[in-house]
């Protein structure tokens, strides 16, 4: 009997554990550097996340290689002189959602989330705080929205001077993300 | 003065034509490359996952062709083919594909995930099938 109850425990709780996690690989992270000499745009497509419903845990990972410009030699500089992506790959973040607690899945809406980790691009890893939205649409779609600022010079990315001035201080990050129920 | 001129406004214009070129240069047409690697896709899964740095010195941003099954079809214009241990991000206009079908893609690499321990590969085309 107490075999029984203890297995029927273990299914049920990896059941809601299977249930609360939500992923994607088709992500979209898009920056935006803005001057008065240049406007420059790049989107990435394919980016990966999970998150944890019942934890909070929030990750992503982008390869820097599939940013896209409209530009090739843009897109040729920002790999070989800028972000070195021969090097450093792949960009992270880990971290939490620290009011997870007021989002109700039960309910389709938009909650504001508070987002807290680590966020690593061109091998330096940074703290960061960012404010996002979640969408909650039904028990199978989520959708989860960020906008954010970047200092290319906290990650060690070096602009050189002839440049300097097509290139913001400050590069403006939009993230939206589409999860799917991860099922395993 | 003339004969001064003549050669300074010919390296003039040479040098803003080439500017003007390498500045609108078409983007890279992995399609038109020729595969360096060829794969299934769990063994290209286990060689960047076992050795990554060495692995993608060697192959990263390389055309590559990887065959396998296609366990999923995802993202918004069902462009993301998941193989097994592999994700390829297609280009526009692919043929069609279905899940269960088994393909062969020359994509070109771009790292490894290892939020999903997944090979990533981007720019991909659906190779026709020999026979």
């Amino acid at each position: 009997m107490r075999l029984l109850i203890l297995s029927l425990i273990i299914t049920l709780s990896s059941t809601l554990n299977a249930q609360s996690k939500w992923f994607t690989r088709s992500g979209q992270i898009k920056f935006y550097s803005s001057t008065p000499v240049e406007d420059i745009e790049a989107i990435n497509n394919s980016v990966s996340s999970v998150l944890d419903q019942a934890t909070g845990n929030i990750q992503f990972s982008a390869e820097i290689k599939s940013f896209v410009f409209e530009k090739a030699l843009m897109q040729e500089h920002f790999n070989e002189n800028y972000m070195e992506s021969d090097e450093y790959p792949q960009a992270k973040f880990a971290g939490k959602i620290t009011n997870m607690n007021e989002v109700d899945w039960s309910t389709p809406g938009d909650y504001e989330v508070m987002i807290e980790g680590k966020l690593t691009i061109h091998g330096e890893t940074q703290e960061v705080k960012v404010k996002g939205t979640f969408r909650v649409v039904d028990a199978s779609s989520l959708k989860a929205k960020a906008e954010f600022k970047v200092k290319p010079e906290d990650y060690k990315i070096s602009i050189p001077d002839i440049v300097r001035e097509k290139i913001a201080k400050e590069i403006s990050v939009t993230v939206n993300m589409e999860y799917k129920p991860l099922k395993r | 003065m003339k004969k001064i001129i003549f050669p300074i406004v010919s390296v003039v214009l040479v040098a803003a034509a080439i500017g003007y070129y390498m500045f609108n240069k078409p983007h890279r047409d992995v399609a038109s490359e020729r595969a360096i690697y060829t794969f299934e896709d769990q063994q290209l899964n286990q060689l960047l996952s076992k050795n990554f740095d060495s692995a993608f010195s060697v192959m990263g941003d390389q055309p590559i062709e990887v065959s396998g099954e296609i366990k999923s079809i995802e993202g918004d214009h069902n462009n993301l083919i998941v193989l097994n241990g592999v994700v390829v991000q297609l280009q526009d206009n692919q043929p069609a594909v279905l899940i269960g079908d088994h393909v062969t893609i020359k994509a070109r690499l771009t790292g490894f995930d290892d939020l999903f321990m997944e090979a990533k590969l981007d720019q991909g085309t659906i190779q026709p099938k020999n026979e």
